[in-house]
């Protein structure tokens, strides 16, 4: 039990370090977001907090000390700075490490303490001591802010019990902070035959005076966020708490609760002059006023609630294991429905014929949601790389700013993980080789900061990453001398750019063996080329000398299960992916032999290029009178394959060749067909790119 | 610790004597007693003088007890007069009103002023 | 897999190539199957038959007659496919291999085993962990992780290179 706790801890603090880290660096490029100062303060808190209750005595420490700093931040007294973005990610580093480290490795007490005594030297003389109190006791003689008063609305969960919280716990510390008045909601009580003692069922209205800021009220709740529903809103007049705030409240807080409409409101505002006049009279507004902003109160509600449900809208943490082994099953599942199919299809059973269709209609939505669940939007993968060109380009000395768009692209999980090297080797390729030192960029008529763009979108059914730069492009010479010296290409070859440019993902180009999180200069960028078709994928550079470089990475969406066109050459089976597929012709001798020996085919009033496939797979004979050619559209470009039959549809559950096949081409995997037998899944981008070679 | 001591007193009302502390550990012994008090007699009056302490679930348990009151169509008061540190609990965890909370018939006076 | 001490690593399992008798150490066998239907990946060199469905996984099946340099094996009704777990490239893969039959496992001492003869086989020494001496008679033991070394890897580029130009 207390390692489950530990764990948990470990997983959140986690989490909390990656937000941490984030909230940094855009606090770096917005250095008055109060709200931003506010969230790495909480983060602090919270992980001091945690870190304290599960034992983790060094982190809570440690943490302690920074978030002293970061309030005295929060309370203006510090600027955000450059050298505080930078120690404070120091200190999330440092508290990551001992995190780590927590597991039974080596603290680094020097690290802490030089970290600690660098935040220090930030703050401005004051007495030290004093300052860290500040943070845990009000202190008449701090001047933190004017005497503010606020109506909390405070909804605790039904079980707030087990969280180790008492409710008169949260009231008291709340009237610590200042001159407080709550009123119990005890309308949700029920009666005593249905009582269930341990539960909360009382909400309060809490009407609050205090110098101390919302910050301080908002930490009394800091261990429960998770467990409450929090409103606070600024009464700014002071004179409201002498009046009676129960009495003068009930209007808007009926109207919060939504008992009442606002007509009836309006009504009852109507009735009671008195009140509504000593709302008029107080406030010194016209009642169109006050209509327009219970309106205002309600709209921005409403789009709060609404964000609030997206947020919270009730997810569960679920390991990483567990979805995998659900998709495994999905997979089975498609497996064995396509079985039941086939075997419904062959006999004369119209009933079990219908079973099967609605099992395959299930097995088809089954499929997708659980896919489906595996996507993660990318953007967390390209916060953690802007702060790796901040790093870097400090390191390099060059100045380098990291844009993103696109990062709510859902990608599978899986994907994302693999494709992280990946993409820091690029980065750093990037920015190491790509990018120009600033004054290199001034005489070349460029801004001294350079750019580099992180793109993701889906297109069609994979998704599109790409890598742009505005640095110096590729050197077309040098990669071509290169390449001839590596004997990847003939001294006389004619080759386009394009294919100059992609020399450097060919094998063999570069001498870097492995992917590792610290590789040097020069990355194998063949092994990021492997790395990105080990996810079927594609990569591919474009440059212009001088102007910069622009990478392009397409992924398949699904890893797993793919809706296919199972076509048979030589009585063996393979599947390519239906949604690239566009039609199917028939292909006679006669076609082959009125193309007088190319490879070419009428489509209505196109002519489509094709590729047999028999050749293809150096099948020489037996090719039947009459061929079909499969239309395929791959990126616009119109390519046929040439099959002996065209099957149909299949819903193909991925399986990989294994490392024995790991470089044939043309084949990017298997699948079990309904019968049992093997078809091999066929990649017909590569086989696209062969054929254009060849012409 | 609690203690409820039942003490008649009079036709259909009875008298429950709390001493000690009334807090969530033993919110269901109260709970057992109101019930039963609320059920068998039109009257309940609590007495309070020998409570030592009391929390957000006690005072919440009362309140339930008061509601029940109205919807069977008893009683329940106060009987005597409360300690400071009930009505300071009460007061603090916000059950106190001014005019009397909704669920009162006119013309009683709502235990909770 | 690490190296397994003990009595597994003194059984071996028996087959035949060829009329040759073959050992391979217990501990790499997963199972061992009837030669099903095996569906070939085309440009692969010819001692990579193909792959079959394994319960669900597609698994590599190589013919080991045509690894050694022996005429392909012809299907009998005793073809076997020995199901084996290697490493390769410090990963664990599982792949078939294709025997003309198998027989049973034996126990072969330390003491049993001599080193492999430089002449007198066709093939690469390499392959062999030794020589089993069971009932007079010798067992070529394979050392099955070092038949599929990373060389593979470029058997199957430069055949695909051939491909090319055809």
């Amino acid at each position: 039990m207390q390692d489950q706790q530990k764990e948990v801890f470990k997983e959140e603090a986690g989490e909390l370090l990656t937000d941490l880290e984030q909230a940094l660096l855009e606090l770096e490029e917005t250095p008055e977001d109060t709200e931003l100062v506010a969230k790495v303060f909480r983060a602090m808190h919270t992980i001091k907090g945690s870190g304290a209750m599960f034992g983790f005595d060094e982190i809570a420490e440690f943490t302690h000390e920074v978030e002293t700093v970061f309030d005295l931040v929060r309370n203006g007294e510090i600027p955000v700075s450059k050298e505080l973005i930078s120690h404070a990610l120091a200190a999330r580093d440092h508290i990551r490490n001992l995190l780590d480290a927590a597991d039974g490795g080596e603290i680094d007490v020097v690290r802490g303490e030089e970290l600690v005594a660098a935040f220090k030297s930030l703050i401005p003389g004051a007495n030290k001591e004093a300052d860290a109190a500040v943070a845990d006791t009000p202190e008449p003689g701090a001047e933190t802010g004017a005497e503010i008063t606020y109506r909390i609305r405070l909804c605790l969960a039904e079980n707030i019990i087990f969280t180790g919280t008492r409710p008169d716990g949260l009231l008291r510390e709340l009237a610590e902070l200042g001159p407080c008045r709550a009123i119990a909601q005890t309308d949700g009580i029920p009666l005593l035959d249905q009582l269930v003692p341990e539960n909360c069922h009382v909400y309060w209205d809490v009407v609050l005076t205090t110098d101390r800021g919302l910050n301080a009220i908002k930490d009394v709740f800091i261990f429960v966020e998770d467990d409450i529903e929090l409103k606070i809103d600024v009464i700014d007049e002071g004179d409201y708490l002498d009046a009676d705030p129960n009495y003068k409240r009930i209007g808007e807080i009926l109207l919060d609760r939504g008992d009442i409409t606002k007509e009836e409101l309006d009504a009852i505002l109507a009735e009671s002059k008195p009140i509504g006049q000593k709302l008029i009279d107080a406030s010194k507004v016209s009642p169109g006023k006050i209509a327009a902003a219970l309106q205002e109160q309600e709209v921005v509600r409403a789009a709060r609630s609404q964000r609030q449900a997206q947020d919270t809208a009730g997810s569960v943490r679920v390991p990483a294991e567990r979805l995998d082994l659900l998709v495994d099953l999905v997979g089975e599942l498609v497996t064995v429905q396509a079985r039941l199919s086939q075997a419904a299809a062959g006999r004369e059973d119209s009933e079990l014929l219908m079973i099967a269709e609605e099992v395959e209609r299930l097995t088809a939505e089954l499929r997708d949601n659980s896919l489906n669940m595996r996507m993660l939007p990318i953007g967390t993968t390209f916060s953690k790389f802007k702060r790796l060109v901040r790093d870097l380009s400090n390191e390099l000395g060059k100045q380098i700013e990291l844009k993103t768009s696109g990062a709510e692209t859902e990608i599978d999980k899986t994907v994302i993980e693999k494709l992280n090297d990946p993409l820091v080797h690029l980065i750093r390729n990037s920015l190491d080789h790509g990018i120009e030192a600033p004054e290199v960029r001034k005489n070349a008529g460029k801004p001294a900061v350079g750019t580099v763009l992180l793109s993701a979108a889906h297109s069609g059914d994979s998704v599109e990453i790409t890598i742009k730069d505005d640095g110096k492009g590729l050197d077309r010479e040098a990669i071509f001398a290169k390449g001839l010296e590596k004997g990847l290409v003939h001294a006389d070859a004619q080759l386009s750019d394009n294919e100059i440019f992609n020399l450097i993902f060919a094998p063999g180009f570069s001498t870097a063996k492995e992917v590792t999180g610290i590789s040097g200069r020069g990355v194998g960028m063949d092994v990021v080329k492997r790395a990105i078709e080990a996810l079927r994928g594609s990569i591919n550079i474009k440059s212009k000398s001088g102007v910069g470089s622009t990478i392009t990475i397409r992924i398949p969406l699904t890893l797993a299960i793919i809706e296919s066109l199972l076509v048979s050459v030589d009585n063996d089976s393979y599947a390519m992916p239906l949604s690239i597929v566009e039609e199917c012709v028939e292909l006679s001798r006669e076609d082959i032999a009125r193309a007088h020996g190319r490879h070419l085919v009428h489509v209505r009033d196109q002519i489509v290029p094709y590729i047999p496939l028999r050749q293809e797979f150096l099948i020489n004979d037996g090719a039947p009178e009459l061929q079909q050619v499969v239309i395929t559209n791959l990126n616009g470009n119109r390519v046929g394959l040439v099959v002996d039959e065209v099957i149909g549809q299949h819903q193909s559950v991925i399986k990989t060749l294994g490392r024995m096949y790991r470089d044939v081409k043309g084949i990017s995997g298997a699948t079990i067909l309904g019968d049992g037998s093997v078809a091999l899944i066929l990649d017909v981008n590569h086989l696209a790119f062969k054929a254009e070679q060849a012409v | 610790m609690l203690n409820v001591q039942q003490q008649a007193a009079g036709k259909g009302e009875v008298v429950l004597k709390l001493a000690g502390e009334v807090t969530i550990e033993n919110a269901g012994q109260l709970r057992e007693a109101l019930l039963k008090g609320l059920t068998e007699q039109d009257q309940v009056q609590l007495d309070c003088e020998k409570v030592t302490g009391i929390d957000f679930f006690g005072i919440q348990m009362i309140c339930s007890a008061h509601r029940t009151s109205v919807a069977w169509k008893k009683r329940l008061t106060w009987h005597g007069k409360l300690p400071t540190v009930v009505e300071d609990a009460i007061k603090q965890t916000g059950f106190a009103r001014h005019h009397g909370c909704d669920l009162c018939p006119d013309g009683v006076r709502c235990m909770w002023i | 897999m690490a190296e397994t001490t003990g009595i597994d690593n003194n059984q071996y399992l028996t087959f035949t190539l060829d009329g040759e008798v073959f050992g391979l150490a217990i501990g790499k066998v997963r199972e061992v199957l009837d030669f099903t239907t095996v569906t070939r990946v085309p440009q692969t060199p010819a001692y990579m038959r193909g792959v079959i469905n394994l319960r669900g996984s597609v698994v590599a099946v190589i013919d080991l007659h045509q690894k050694f340099g022996l005429a392909q094996t012809e299907k009998t009704v005793n073809t076997c496919i020995i199901i084996v777990e290697i490493e390769m490239d410090g990963e664990t893969t599982v792949l078939g291999a294709l025997a003309d039959s198998v027989q049973e496992v034996l126990d072969i001492e330390p003491d049993q085993i001599e080193p492999a003869p430089k002449i007198g086989t066709k093939l690469n020494t390499a392959f062999i962990q030794g020589m089993g001496k069971h009932n007079d008679e010798f067992i070529i033991l394979l050392d099955i992780d070092k038949v599929f070394s990373s060389d593979e890897l470029s058997q199957v580029q430069s055949v695909e290179q051939q491909a090319e130009t055809v």
